[in-house]
């Protein structure tokens, strides 16, 4: 039997910060995965948009403290709910995205992961984004 | 989290309504569980789903340390510990979609 997720001694059901943190992690894989080009098919799409409204909803409601963030939470959630808006626009494909636009998308990004995944590399898995 | 893997996912509320959709015929891969689940928990609908379709792979997953030997026992072709981040679901479609 194969094993995934966390290790033994952590094991627990998972609240509502670990949640939030799942769905913001796969929202920014998903636009890097964009920005790189590879093909969302129909069913990814959906997920994707999907997935950014979640975290638009999300970001709206939840007490950040456990973030420890040493600017205001406000913002914070004001550059999540951006990036939802972000993610939307860019999945659907529905907008152009000139060269300045995809720098603020990356910039905010960059941002949002410093004080989310602070010890964190965001990797793309390539072979599951261009086969599976 | 459906984005792991561009296939199309169902979801189901509860073991039961699950195994309703598997057993009137409906098209499955790859079945994703919690454990603990109402109606009809993860390990019974692993034992249904096992008898009809044992190469099919079943994955369960909980945030109790106790289900992990369960699952085991039971024939799980994986396990997934909560708390678990979206590298987990990726590493599950790169092992049993991709490889």
């Amino acid at each position: 039997m194969k094993r995934f997720g966390s290790v033994h001694q952590k094991m627990n059901e998972m609240d509502e910060k670990e949640i939030f943190l799942m769905h913001l992690h796969l929202m920014i894989v998903m636009i890097k995965a964009s920005l790189k080009g590879y093909p969302a098919g129909e069913f990814r799409k959906a997920a994707a948009l999907d997935t950014a409204s979640i975290v638009h909803k999300l970001i709206s409601n939840i007490d950040l403290s456990f973030l420890g963030l040493k600017t205001s939470s406000h913002l914070f959630r004001e550059r999540v709910k951006l990036l939802s808006v972000m993610a939307a626009a860019i999945v659907s494909e529905d907008y152009p995205l000139g060269i300045h636009r995809r720098e603020a998308v990356r910039d905010n990004i960059e941002i949002i992961t410093e004080y989310a995944f602070p010890n964190k590399q965001i990797e793309l898995f390539h072979e599951v984004l261009r086969v599976a | 989290m459906t984005y792991c893997v561009n296939r199309e996912v169902k979801s189901f509320d509860n073991g039961r309504l699950a195994w309703e959709y598997i057993h009137t015929g409906g098209e499955v891969d790859i079945v994703i569980s919690d454990a603990d689940m109402p109606e009809m928990n993860g390990f019974e609908l692993m034992e249904k789903f096992k008898e009809k379709y044992p190469d099919k792979t079943f994955i369960l997953m909980s945030g109790v340390s106790d289900d992990e030997r369960k699952s085991q026992i039971a024939g799980a072709d994986a396990f997934l510990a909560k708390p678990f981040e979206i590298n987990d679901l990726f590493a599950i479609v790169q092992c049993f979609v991709v490889d």
